[in-house]
Formats: C-alpha cells, sequence, structure tokens
C-alpha cells in the first residue's frame, strides 16, 4: 500500500468540491481531491445551470439573496466563459396578481439586487415566447451557467496550482486515529492529510456517518425537461413565491424547464428516472409562462438531487448560525461530533459553490494553524477573460503566440503562522487532469499559466456600477471572439469552443484536422475533443459530453456519435474501443430519451435504432 | 387525374407495390414526399435511384416533392386524395406506404398515435410508458405500432374495414411487416 500526506483532502468532485480544491491551493495547501466518478457525476451535472440573482430568494431568504448576487457578478468576472449574461424576467400572470412583484422589487433592493419594473410590453418585446396576457414583469441579473464547465475550470485552475485530482475512485472509508480522521481510504491506496473535507452533496449523510459523524439530510429530486432550441434569450420566473416549475433557463442551443421536488430514498439517488407525472406536471406548468412549450420539441428529461440539511438539534455549528435547510451549511465534526479532522461543507447551491469553498477552506486553514487569504473571487478561472482593457493584452499577447508571455501572478503565498515557514504554491509539476498522456513530450504551445495577466476590478459588491462591468465583460468576449476569428488564429469553426473554453481555445490545434466539425448541434471540433482528452482526462464519450456539450443538442448525438467514437478511440490510443464508446453512449442518450418519446423525439428515437442498426453488426441492436 | 392504383408514401415497400401492379399492365402513380424517393437507411440510398429508374421505365407516374393530405370517401370507399401540389388523384385502388413515425407515416402526441393521411385506425399502448423498452438495444414496442388492417392488408376508418385501401411495409408495425 502506498501512502501520501495531504493537507487537505476534499472528497466530492462537484461544484462545491472542486471550488474547494481551487480554493486550497491558491492559499498554497497541499490538495487532494478524490472523485467517485468524473467530475460532475452528481448535482452539480444534473441542475438546472442558473446562475441565480438571487431575486428567488429575495423575498422567503434575505441571507441566500445576497450571496447569491454576490457570487453572481463575481463569477460573470472571473468565469465569463463558464457564464451567459443573458439576464432574467419574473413575469407575472393575471392568477399571480401583483402583489408579490411589488415585494420582490422592494426585497432585491434591500439585497443588492438590480430588480426593475418593466411594461409586459417592454418584456414582450425582449422574450416574444412568454405569454401575452402577462400583468407584470421584473428584469433582473439573471445568468446561464455551463455547470460541467465551472466545475472544469475550478479543477483546472486547482491542478495548476499543485492540486492532485482523482476521478474515478470512491473514497470507500476513514483511516482514524482514536476519533480522529486522519486520512481516507479508496480501494487500494491510502491517503492521509491533517483535514478531511466532505463535500460530496447527498452522498455526504453516508460519508459522514462512516467517519463516526452523523448528518440529517434529505434527498429532494429534481426534474427537469431539454426544449430543442433557445424558446428565450432570458432566464424567464414566475413572479409568485418559489414554487415547483417555474423557470426557464436558456443554455447554448437548447431551454430547460423546471424543476419538480419530492423527497426520495437515499437508494435511489444513485439511479434516478423521470417519471410521466413529472413530465405531464412541468409541461402543464410550463405552457401558462411559454403556450409555445407545447408544441416544441421536447429532446430529453433528467433528474437531480439537491443536498438539503435537515434542522438539527446540534445545528448550533452551522454557518452563520443559519439552519435553513437550503442555505450553506458548514460542520466542524471536531465540536459537533467529537471528530477532530473533518469538516462537512454542502447544501448551499452551484451559484454559492465559491462561497462555500471559501468558509470551508477558512476553517481549514483555521484548523492547520495557517493565515493564508481566499483569492478566489479576485484571480480569473482558466479561460475567462475580462475587463476591455485586459483584452488588449490579451490580443497583444496573440502576435506573440508561441513564445511564453510572462508567467501570471501567482496565487497569495501562504504563511504558515505556526511553523513560520512561508510556503508557495507547488508550481506546475502536473498541470492537466488529463495525468500521464500530457507530459509525454506533446507539442506545448503554452506553459501552464502562460496566458496574459487579467486583472479584475475589485471584489463586486451589487452596486450598479459592478452590474455594468460585468456587463462589459460580456460585450467584449463578443468583441474578442470577433477579433479572434479575423485574425485566423481560431478558424470559424472554432467559434463554439471560444464560448465554452474562452482564452483556452488558443491552446487548441485548429490546423488540418483539427478545424472539422464533429458534433454539428453543437460545433465542436475535432481540436476541442483533443484539448478536453488532454486537459481533463477523459474515458469514453460521456466524459467528453460533460466537458464539450458533444451530443447534447437537438439530435442527441444520432448524427455524430459513430464518428465522436471513433475520434475519440484513436486519441485515446484504443481504437478497438470505438464501438463500445457508441453503444455507452447510446444508452446513456436513451435514458433522457425515454421519458418525452413521443412526437419528434419518438421520430429521432426510430431514426437513431434504424441508423445504429445498420452501422452495428446484426443483431447488436434487436428488432423483436 | 385518373389511375388504377395510387401509391401513397415512395419508401421501399412503396415502390415494390407500385412495381407489382405496374408488372401487371395497371396504371400506377406513387407520391413520394422527398424529393427523391424516400431511404430511411443510408445503405438503401443505391437501391431508391435503381428503384426510380425502374418505375420510370415502367410508365410509373412518380410525383416527387409531393405529399397526400387526405382522402375523399365515399362510405368505406376510397374515391380520391389530394396533394399538397394542388392534384387530385383518383384510382380504383389506394396502398398506404407512408411508413412509421420517422417518415411521419405515423404520428404521436403525448397520448396518442394517429395515421395523418387518411385517419387510419391504429393500435397502440395507451401508457406512452409502454412504447419504449429502457434497453436501447431490445425491442421497441414503438416499432410493432402500425395501422390495424384486415386479415388481407385492408385498413379500418372508425372501425369500419375500407373497400379499397391497403397498408403495406412499416405502417404495419414491425412483426406484421418483417413477415412479409
Ligand atoms: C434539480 C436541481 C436543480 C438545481 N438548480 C440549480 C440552479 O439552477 N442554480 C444553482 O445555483 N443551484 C442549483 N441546484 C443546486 C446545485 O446543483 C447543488 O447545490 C450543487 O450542485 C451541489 O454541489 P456539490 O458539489 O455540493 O454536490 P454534488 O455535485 O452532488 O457533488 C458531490 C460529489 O461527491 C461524489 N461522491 C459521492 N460519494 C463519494 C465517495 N464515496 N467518494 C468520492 N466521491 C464521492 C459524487 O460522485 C459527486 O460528484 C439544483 C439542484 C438540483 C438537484
Amino acid at each position: 500500500m502506498k501512502m501520501k500526506k495531504y493537507d487537505v483532502i476534499i472528497v466530492g468532485g462537484g461544484a462545491t468540491g472542486t471550488c474547494m480544491a481551487r480554493d486550497c491551493a491558491l492559499r498554497g495547501l497541499k490538495t487532494l481531491l478524490i472523485e467517485r466518478e468524473d467530475l460532475c457525476d452528481g448535482a452539480s451535472g444534473r441542475n438546472h445551470g442558473l446562475l441565480h440573482s438571487g431575486a428567488r430568494y429575495a423575498v422567503n431568504d434575505p441571507e441566500s439573496a445576497r450571496e447569491c448576487i454576490a457570487e453572481n457578478l463575481i463569477l460573470k468576472q472571473i468565469a465569463s466563459n463558464c457564464v451567459e449574461d443573458t439576464g432574467g424576467l419574473f413575469i407575472s400572470l393575471p392568477e399571480d396578481g401583483l402583489d408579490y412583484q411589488a415585494l420582490l422589487v422592494q426585497k432585491c433592493a434591500e439585497a443588492g439586487i438590480d430588480a426593475r419594473i418593466i411594461t409586459p410590453k417592454k418584456a414582450l418585446s425582449l422574450a416574444p415566447a412568454i405569454n401575452p396576457n402577462i400583468i407584470g414583469a421584473v428584469k433582473v441579473p439573471d445568468a446561464s451557467v455551463n455547470p460541467f464547465l465551472l466545475s472544469d475550470v475550478h479543477a483546472l485552475d486547482a491542478v495548476r496550482h499543485g492540486a492532485d485530482i482523482i476521478k474515478f475512485k470512491a473514497v470507500t472509508s476513514f483511516l482514524k486515529d482514536g476519533d480522529s480522521v486522519v486520512g481516507v481510504k479508496t480501494d487500494k491506496e491510502e491517503y492521509y492529510a491533517s483535514q478531511v473535507v466532505i463535500a460530496s452533496g447527498i452522498w455526504s449523510a453516508k460519508l459522514a456517518e462512516m467517519a463516526g459523524a452523523h448528518i440529517d439530510m434529505y434527498p429532494s429530486k429534481g426534474s427537469l425537461l431539454v426544449f430543442g432550441h433557445r424558446v428565450t434569450n432570458l432566464v424567464i420566473n414566475r413572479c409568485r413565491k418559489p414554487s415547483n416549475a417555474d423557470i426557464l433557463v436558456p443554455e447554448a442551443v437548447v431551454s430547460v424547464f423546471g424543476t419538480t421536488s419530492d423527497k426520495v430514498p437515499f437508494e435511489e439517488c444513485d439511479n434516478m428516472r423521470v417519471t410521466r407525472e413529472e413530465v405531464d406536471f412541468l409541461l402543464k406548468e410550463g405552457v401558462k409562462m411559454l403556450p409555445s412549450l407545447a408544441s416544441t420539441r421536447i429532446i430529453r428529461a433528467y433528474a437531480g438531487v439537491r443536498p438539503l440539511i435537515l434542522e438539527d438539534s446540534k445545528s448550533s455549528l452551522q454557518a452563520d448560525g443559519r439552519s435553513a435547510s437550503r442555505g450553506i451549511v458548514l460542520l466542524d465534526h471536531e465540536e459537533r461530533d467529537g471528530v477532530p479532522g473533518l469538516i462537512t461543507i454542502t447544501g448551499g447551491k452551484l451559484t454559492t459553490a465559491r462561497l462555500m469553498a471559501e468558509k470551508a477552506a477558512d476553517l481549514v486553514c483555521k484548523k492547520l494553524g495557517i493565515d493564508a487569504e481566499c483569492t478566489t473571487a479576485e484571480i480569473p478561472l482558466p479561460g475567462s477573460y475580462l475587463k476591455r482593457r485586459s483584452f488588449g493584452a490579451f490580443l497583444s499577447g496573440l502576435g506573440a503566440k508561441k513564445e511564453d508571455t510572462p508567467a501570471s501572478k501567482t496565487s497569495s503565498g501562504a504563511k504558515r503562522t505556526s511553523s513560520g515557514a512561508k510556503r508557495t504554491s507547488s508550481g506546475t509539476k502536473r498541470t492537466s487532469l488529463g495525468a500521464q498522456k500530457t507530459s509525454s513530450g506533446a507539442k506545448k504551445p503554452y506553459s501552464a499559466a502562460s496566458l496574459p495577466v487579467i486583472e479584475v476590478e475589485k471584489t463586486v459588491s451589487g452596486e450598479k456600477k459592478s452590474v455594468s462591468g460585468a456587463k462589459k465583460s460580456c460585450l467584449a468576449v463578443r468583441s474578442v471572439a470577433q477579433k479572434l476569428c479575423s485574425k485566423e488564429t481560431i478558424p470559424y469553426a472554432g467559434i463554439a469552443a471560444l464560448g465554452r473554453h474562452g482564452s483556452e481555445t488558443l491552446k487548441m490545434d485548429f490546423t488540418g484536422e483539427g478545424a472539422e466539425i464533429v458534433c454539428e448541434c453543437e460545433q465542436v471540433t475535432s481540436a476541442e475533443i483533443s484539448y478536453c482528452v488532454k486537459e481533463f482526462g477523459v474515458r469514453n464519450l460521456n466524459d467528453l459530453r460533460r466537458h464539450t456539450r458533444i451530443g447534447m443538442g437537438t439530435c442527441q448525438g444520432t448524427h455524430c456519435i459513430q464518428r465522436a467514437a471513433e475520434l475519440l478511440a484513436i486519441e485515446l490510443g484504443v481504437p478497438e474501443k470505438a464501438e463500445e464508446f457508441m453503444k455507452d453512449y447510446l444508452q446513456e442518450r436513451w435514458k433522457g430519451m425515454t421519458p418525452v418519446m413521443w412526437g419528434e423525439t419518438l421520430r429521432e428515437a426510430e431514426f437513431m435504432r434504424s441508423k445504429y442498426s445498420s452501422l452495428l453488426a446484426e443483431g447488436e441492436i434487436s428488432a423483436k | 387525374m385518373k389511375y388504377d392504383v395510387v401509391v401513397i408514401g415512395g419508401g421501399s415497400s412503396g415502390c415494390r407495390a407500385a412495381k407489382a401492379n405496374a408488372a401487371k399492365g395497371r396504371s400506377v402513380c406513387v407520391v413520394s414526399a422527398g424529393l427523391t424517393l424516400q431511404a430511411t437507411k443510408p445503405e438503401s440510398e443505391g437501391r431508391v435511384y435503381a428503384d426510380l429508374y425502374e418505375l420510370r421505365k415502367m410508365g410509373v407516374a412518380v410525383l416527387r416533392g409531393d405529399t397526400v393530405l387526405s382522402g375523399s370517401w365515399d362510405g368505406a370507399k376510397l374515391l380520391e386524395v389530394h396533394t399538397s401540389n394542388g392534384l387530385t388523384l383518383q384510382a380504383d385502388e389506394f396502398i398506404l406506404a407512408t411508413g412509421r413515425f420517422f417518415s411521419k407515416g405515423l404520428v404521436s402526441t403525448m397520448d396518442t398515435v394517429f395515421e395523418p393521411v387518411l385517419g387510419a385506425d391504429v393500435d397502440f399502448p395507451s401508457d406512452r410508458e409502454k412504447w419504449f423498452n429502457a434497453d436501447f438495444f431490445a425491442p421497441q414496442p414503438f416499432e410493432q405500432i402500425g395501422v390495424r388492417t384486415t386479415a388481407d392488408g385492408h385498413i379500418f376508418i372508425k372501425g369500419e374495414a375500407a373497400e379499397n385501401v391497403k397498408a403495406v411495409g412499416k405502417i404495419l408495425g414491425g412483426e406484421r411487416h418483417a413477415k412479409k
């Protein structure tokens, strides 16, 4: 058995765990993250993708609302390529009345959320698909976030600052010294650390139990429908007390409507199916807000589990003394359960994952006696380019494309107060999650941190000034895209990659076959696939999907799966696996299609079966 | 225009039926929604062009890019069909060969399946959760869905067998189609 020693081990690679890994790495801690599947296999890959402005919570939970708006503005700055600054509307249907609208606007103002009443006519001109009978509308700074990419870039940045990330390995037990947790065990290995942090979403309850602590959790299943195009370009919320089936979020080339919320048994969390009743309910409610949903093609349905915490008698130690079940929950198991060395961070939202990580990392540092500041709100993530001023530097960096630009500002070196030894982040010994393959002498146009330093405006606070700052960054993204393409640095085929990966797109090799489009719906090129395989470590097409959106568009992969499977198999050096990749992915897409298998989706299903029965060996797809 | 036989749908089954009838000396017209005849499977494409060539040689009228929208009935007898290009086609016998869902021979909504051209009766499980198998590779119930027919292939309209309309091909549903 091998033994390794870390400052901190994080269990779970969702939004919370990856943000935590980055935070710890930036503070100079020796950090390990362990995820049993791929990143974002839990709730972080099965949510609504709404970067909350906080307006949804303003009336009932002002604390969450304030957290959301602050994080919303931060992410628009530091993760510009993961966020589409769509803006959002709260629409009032005749049966909703306008009382809630008045309350919403007032509470938003109190929380620092820029919410403005606009006329129904104006709202309809912004989003012609909404119910023409609305009696009121409020504009808010909601946005659409790509949750897969958000975790990706956090993980990437963590690794680039020295963290280790192990994927596809579950933590099976905790290593203990008396009552104290001193590390974790996977099937074959043991890893030691001064602090272990459980960031395992709904599975945190099980892990805490394994370590001798106890958390009362409540698995709340939420189902969503994916519509085949962008029904609107803004997030559309229903202006009433937060409820089920009241939000539409445009995402890439599709729109997602949801959600439901139902308590499910823990056993179901690992394999959820969307039921007929859920689909019927979502559609019935959706049509009230957006009548055209009745005739819009539904391409898929999926579900995730919210990690909600039940109020418990020991809740005095929860963050900020709050015990709101949807709020951030930080548990110090040393004080709470007498288990030193163990911390749990859960609850919260995708939107507030960075803040959750900050709170948990603060506690880790306190426990370790390390005095290191959180810098995650200021340092942009890989791929994010920000204010116009920085684009000049960014673009002029293009001229010297193959040369090293000055290394970026390193993370604030952490000082270990107890020992006095100053520790710096541990360089770039491994700079991708793609593990071994990367270092194998492949041509590398950039050194790990060679992208131009991008300065960020000091952290945003919710004032109007910073809102427009975020807007500006969106405009600038567009102008950078145009400039990049006109300079022929990135061919036109790479523009979708630029939207997803931002400045990281410069690391993609679009020469030769690189510019070939593999997935038409989402415009994924061969170059983007190579980049993701290299940077993120991909086992199969389903993993690749999370980093690229391959096969997630209208055709659900019918047209591209065989091409993508061959390309990926070759890229990974296992050409014999192409067929297995193809079959696994077909089955995965099928799972999401079946709950909505009528109309156009049934047509697609029949075509998919027919096409692949002639591509696969006879009898692989059986007719009867 | 009046033919002995009008074939609705120019897929492989429609073409086969057209050829068989033309070979017996009947006047035949095929209406095919696609600009070329329809090929669901990539590998059928070559055969489709061969079909087209052969049909032309046999003197069959092939209306490409036209779609049958509806029919006019006299009781259980179909008198004529109307196309999207504004044609009215009369015939003694009609053959419905519009295929299954992909080719829009059958149309499904959340809770029903119907045949959109003539309104032929369709047999299908009422619970849509029973239309599919969760295993992509397993046989799919929706591939068995088809129009109800008499023993010799005549369709039903609202429970009554049509005198002069037969269905062929995928629109019959998997097993009956495969048996032919
Ligand atoms: C339907 C739905 C819609 C939502 N919509 C939104 C939204 O629009 N906006 C928003 O801000 N938030 C939204 N949320 C909330 C948000 O998705 C979650 O709060 C957030 O993703 C939780 O992230 P996490 O990292 O804490 O948990 P998870 O993403 O669940 O991550 C936990 C990880 O731990 C791993 N793990 C479990 N056991 C082990 C083990 N033994 N060893 C190693 N790893 C393990 C799991 O595989 C998983 O990857 C939504 C949630 C749901 C369910």
